[in-house]
């Protein structure tokens, strides 16, 4: 697949990853590489085949509704790069 | 005794439980060890002052005859177990400074077993990597050197580079890794030492940094296959906290250490895939195979048509599933957050300044193949790969109980080699990730060297939840081959 | 039950436009702790106190599924006769957003647990039509973001954020403002009814988006907008009021409605634009890795079909039916579960004493005192049904006391005053205070004849032709009687007595 200027663009705004103008065409290049090498799936005939997103054998074990896990607000906010009367604080969000 | 880091973790169990030396000594060993060898850069952080006091609690325990499974013995964690009130970086600058709160179901078990933690090993960030070269707190060095090369550094494969480096340079009797592609295998291999990633669902994943959730799954390095069975023992068991935790039975792995593997079938999968191999892997795994049948195996041939392709659909799932699992790193609520004025720009430059190179890239294909209009093309066709790998893997073992392979294509190679082009890197892990694209065990023991004089490593894989097959077959290789690679390690370097 | 043919045509709008509405409504489930943590949901806590590692997306953090709520998930399935899937599965569904902790929302995309179903909506006594539900999915809610504590930052509480969310999806089978605020109402009765979600519209336990667009009739669906996050059926309504007038000043201005997202703001009510189609966030669903597929039994869909309470639907059809109440009065019951139980336990209580079915009359008092006087004490003192001073065995006996003619309507509003202040019971109040009625004929004779000698020269006036007079020896009487006289007999006594002359 050719990865264009404008597709590398938009994953870093989907990844929320910045990359600067003079990186992009670097950046698209090493991406359409690996879409190349990933692309020989093409070979393989899937008609019929159902995805398979998980190898697990496990059930889902489903938790009884209790409260077990509370009342840590100095742990969750503990790490915080910035934080005030126990919130996390960010730059204001213009919405 | 004269040198304690040259002791299995078994011999060492033993010595302490007959009283023949202390968990302090041992312990102090391995610290001043781990200090003369800080070149190799296998630890990200040392508890030397934690181990200390660990050990000294289990002589306490040794003397009153309270003992437990690992009473004592000094190992090591991959910084992606989040131990409580220590530093956990999966090796990244995002997590550079971040204190867990809490302890990881894996070495929660090791703790209450009594292992003694010497401190947490370096990775590949995010255990993204096959060589440990992309760790933002340096490269780890393989202790071994190439004959015709002294002077060359050599990477210790990856992501769990840190700990195979440890494991081999006689640092720790033992440490865990994680194993998402091959993170436990490879670094094993090219290090010389055994290393077991188990069923899916056999460890749990609860307080394991998570890289991609349907493939990670926690395993063990150690100087044998009998050391790894028994880390591998404690280190295994449901967990409720974990959904894909499996609510099955743990076998006593060290009892199928030294048994019989008459009437084993061996299946070998052949085809062009593994004719690129370098000869003297091909040679290895003819004489494996050898070894094999004269303890009483029988070898076939088995197809696997889809197999060759798992790399392929590893490098759609993985990095799906990694851009979503890296989200959480936004600099909000922990770890690193870049200076900005909005909001827009925290999560921009923090996770261009927080993650590396190589994270940001599979974090860039991942939401490329998920995206819309790519979606169908890449990811839900790889993981339709993926159900016909899985059922390669169950037609084999129809007629097979495990299936010989190598672990990697090649021997260590030089820090700074396959850099430049990602998917020359990303081909180190095509023999390892058939195994976790179906979630099965496997194991990687080493056999002999390269012509460079460098370790190699043979892998074995078995059916869901056989480890005990693995371990063994394991043993068979481990003593027919006759190399003691963390002993030759030493004359090397 | 069965699903409803909308057995009336819907107005068109301006003449001749048709509005066709479909809702997305997010109800909180009603449980004790998160969807996929154990930390708790209760309403109101000191920020970031109610939240996990889990809840919070700290690194290795894995959910873990509550059972309650996949329960309560069944629950309204089949109060909304929807099919239930024994095969649902977790995705997730990727922005970033600073409230929404992982940077995904847990959500069902693909594979839904409830499939399609259907709720009839009543509009009036005549008006009724049947709505088809899409799907229903479980979900996380997000925190909140609290942007007016400081002038250039924005504060964020994660207390809110793994609560469970049902998803509620229906077809675009609303044809006005007043049908969608209506499934709103029935909805949020029926969840209640449930024990499902509590409806509490102020602390955003019920949130809607709607989808509007506009076409002539008989004309393929208009280009739909999506206003989102509205937590009231009237501003659903002003929402929807300003969206279609928006839409048809459009068309018949020859411009075209864009695919949208649109914000409504309640202070203006009116509704403005977030983004467009092309602007359409990419979210990246994909199967949740951390969570294997949910797998139900029939039989656990069976046992909590077993516990599912009559629906009011149901109730409003018996009502009237088998009691002859009004539709007023039988909507006005049933709208609140708690009002239903209220008023049934009057009718089982009456049942039990009489040993038969209650009769349509007393069936009519009963609600007559309920919806009428009890609710009007309530709402005087603020209080809830649920914290009422009359309970439905004191408010039967009342009733009785009244059809037996032990006292009149007019003393039984006393009573009802004494006991709702005192707690005593009504047979009680009547007997401490004397208050029963006087029956006996003699009695009221004795009190009419004074009234008359008392008041010769009107009752020769009433002789005449005054008839209005009338009424005012009932009211003499009645003050004689100390009010306890029975009024019928007085009228009856009154007639004669003043008809010959004494």
């Amino acid at each position: 697949m050719k990865i264009s200027d404008q597709d590398v663009l938009k994953i870093s705004e989907l990844a929320k990853i910045k990359i600067l103008p003079n990186e992009v065409p670097q950046i698209a290049s090493e991406l359409e590489k690996i879409l190349e090498f990933v692309e020989q799936l093409n070979e393989i005939d899937c008609s019929g085949i159902e995805p398979l997103s998980t190898v697990t054998v496990a059930q889902a074990y489903e938790r009884q509704d209790v409260v077990d896990d509370n009342n840590c607000l100095d742990d969750i906010v503990g790490n915080a790069p910035e934080q005030s009367s126990g919130m996390f604080v960010v730059p204001k969000i213009v919405e | 005794m004269n040198n304690l880091t040259e002791l299995t973790l078994s011999e060492a169990r033993d010595l302490l439980r007959a009283k023949k030396i202390s968990a302090a000594e041992l312990t102090a060993a391995f610290l001043k060890r781990i200090e003369a060898k800080a070149c190799w850069n296998a630890f990200i952080t040392v508890t030397g002052d934690l181990a200390l006091a660990q050990a000294k609690e289990s002589d306490t325990r040794l003397a009153r005859g309270e003992i437990r499974a690992l009473e004592g013995l000094p190992i090591a964690y991959k910084d992606l177990f989040c131990t409580k009130g220590v530093r956990t970086t999966a090796g990244s600058r995002m997590l550079e400074s971040f204190i867990p709160p809490y302890e990881s179901g894996v070495t929660q078990r090791l703790k209450d077993s009594g292992a003694v933690m010497l401190g947490k090993t370096n990775m590949d960030e995010f255990a993204m990597g096959s060589a440990n070269v992309n760790s933002c707190f340096g490269s780890v060095i393989n202790p071994w050197k190439a004959k015709d090369n002294p002077a060359q550094d050599l990477v210790p494969g990856g992501s769990s580079g840190g700990s195979s480096a440890a494991v081999v340079g006689r640092l720790c009797l033992g440490a865990t890794g994680s194993d998402t592609g091959g993170s436990v295998r490879q670094p094993a291999a090219y290090t010389g030492v055994v290393g077991i990633k188990p069923t899916y669902g056999r460890c749990s994943r609860w307080g394991m940094v998570a890289f991609a959730s349907s493939l990670d799954q926690a395993g063990a390095l150690a100087k044998s296959v009998k050391d790894s069975a028994i880390m591998l023992q404690v280190m295994s068991g449901y967990d409720p906290r974990d959904s894909t935790s499996a609510n099955v039975g743990v076998p006593d792995f060290e009892k199928s250490v030294g048994q019989s593997i008459k009437g084993l079938k061996v299946g070998l999968p052949g085809g062009d895939w593994i004719d690129q191999c370098d000869d003297s892997i091909k040679t290895m795994i003819g004489n494996a195979a050898a070894w094999l049948k004269s303890a009483g195996a029988e070898a076939l041939d088995v197809s696997m048509p889809h197999i060759k392709h798992s790399l392929e659909a590893y490098y759609i799932i993985a990095p799906a599933e990694a851009s979503t699992n890296l989200s959480r790193y936004d600099g909000v609520r922990f770890g690193f957050r870049a200076p900005a004025e909005s909001i827009g720009e925290i999560y921009q430059n923090t996770r261009r300044e927080g993650l590396g190179a190589e994270v940001r890239r599979r974090i860039l294909i991942g939401a490329y193949v998920l995206s819309a209009g790519h979606i169908e093309a890449y990811y839900q066709r790889a993981q339709k790969v993926r159900a016909l790998i899985k059922q390669d893997f169950s037609d084999a073992f129809s007629s097979t109980d495990i299936i010989l392979m190598p672990t990697a294509p090649s021997g260590a190679f030089a820090i700074g080699e396959k850099q430049n082009d990602p998917v020359t890197m990303y081909l180190n892990d095509i023999f390892t990730v058939p195994a976790n694209i179906a979630g099965l065990p496997a194991i990687s023991i080493p056999a002999g060297v390269d012509s460079r004089g460098l370790p190699l490593g043979i892998q074995l894989i078995a059916s869901s939840f056989n480890e005990e097959a693995l371990f063994k077959a394991g043993c068979v290789i481990e003593s027919s081959s006759g190399f003691v690679p963390w002993r030759e390690e030493e004359a090397t370097s | 039950m069965s699903v409803a043919q909308r057995n009336y045509t819907p107005a068109l709008y301006k003449g001749n436009w048709e509005v066709v509405i479909g809702m997305e409504v997010h109800a909180q489930v009603i449980s004790q702790s998160k969807l996929f943590s154990g930390a708790s949901t209760t309403f109101g806590a000191e920020p970031n106190s109610q939240v996990s590692f889990v809840d919070a997306a700290f690194p290795g953090m894995l959910p873990v599924i509550n059972t309650f709520c996949v329960d309560q998930a069944i629950k309204t399935g089949l109060g909304l006769n929807a099919e239930i899937n024994l095969w649902s599965r977790f995705d997730r569904k990727n922005y970033f957003y600073p409230d929404l902790p992982s940077g995904y929302q847990i959500s069902q995309f693909y594979n839904p647990i409830i499939g399609p179903g259907w709720i009839n909506v009543r509009l009036d006594e005549a008006k009724v039509f049947g709505l088809r539900i899409n799907h229903i999915h479980l979900e996380q809610d997000a925190g909140k973001s609290f942007h007016d504590q400081h002038p250039h930052k924005s504060y964020i509480d994660l207390n809110r954020a793994g609560v469970a969310l049902m998803e509620i999806v229906t077809e675009p089978d609303m044809r006005s403002k007043e049908e969608a605020s209506a499934f709103l109402r029935i909805l949020r009765t029926t969840l209640r009814y449930l024990g499902t979600c509590d409806g509490n519209m102020e602390e955003g336990s019920l949130r809607s988006d709607v989808n509007v667009s506009v076409r002539r009739p008989d004309e393929t669906l208009g280009t739909r907008v999506e206003v989102k996050n509205i937590n009231s059926s009237r501003f659903v309504e002003q929402a929807i009021e300003f969206e279609v007038s928006r839409q048809i000043d459009l068309i018949e201005n020859g411009k075209k409605v864009i695919q949208e997202t649109r914000l409504f703001n309640s202070s203006s009510g009116e509704t403005k634009s977030m983004r467009s189609k092309e602007d359409a966030q990419d979210y990246r669903y994909m199967p949740d890795p951390d969570l294997p597929p949910l797998i139900l039994s029939a039989e656990r869909v069976e046992s909590i079909r077993r516990t599912l309470p009559e629906l009011p639907d149901k109730k409003l059809t018996w009502l009237q039916e088998d009691y002859g109440l009004s539709y007023y009065d039988a909507a006005l019951i049933t709208s609140e579960c708690g009002n239903a139980a209220y008023y049934e336990e009057c009718l089982a209580v009456e049942a039990r004493k009489s040993g038969n079915k209650v009769s349509n009359e007393k069936a009519k008092m009963l609600a007559n005192w309920f919806t009428g006087d009890l609710f009007a004490y309530l709402n005087k003192a603020g209080l809830d049904l649920g914290a009422s001073k009359i309970s439905p065995a004191y408010l039967v006996e009342l009733v009785d006391l009244v059809c037996d003619d032990s006292i009149s309507g007019k003393i039984a509003k006393d009573v009802f005053d004494i006991v709702w202040s005192g707690g005593e019971s009504p047979v009680a109040v009547v007997e401490r205070q004397g208050m029963r009625q006087i029956t006996d004929s003699a009695a009221i004779e004795a009190a009419i004849s004074k009234v008359i000698d008392q008041n010769q020269d009107k009752a020769q006036e009433y002789r005449n032709g005054k008839d209005k007079l009338f009424g005012f020896f009932v009211g003499q009487v009645m003050k004689e009687t100390g009010g306890k006289a029975n009024p019928n007999m007085v009228n009856d006594i009154l007639k004669k007595k003043l008809s010959v002359d004494s």
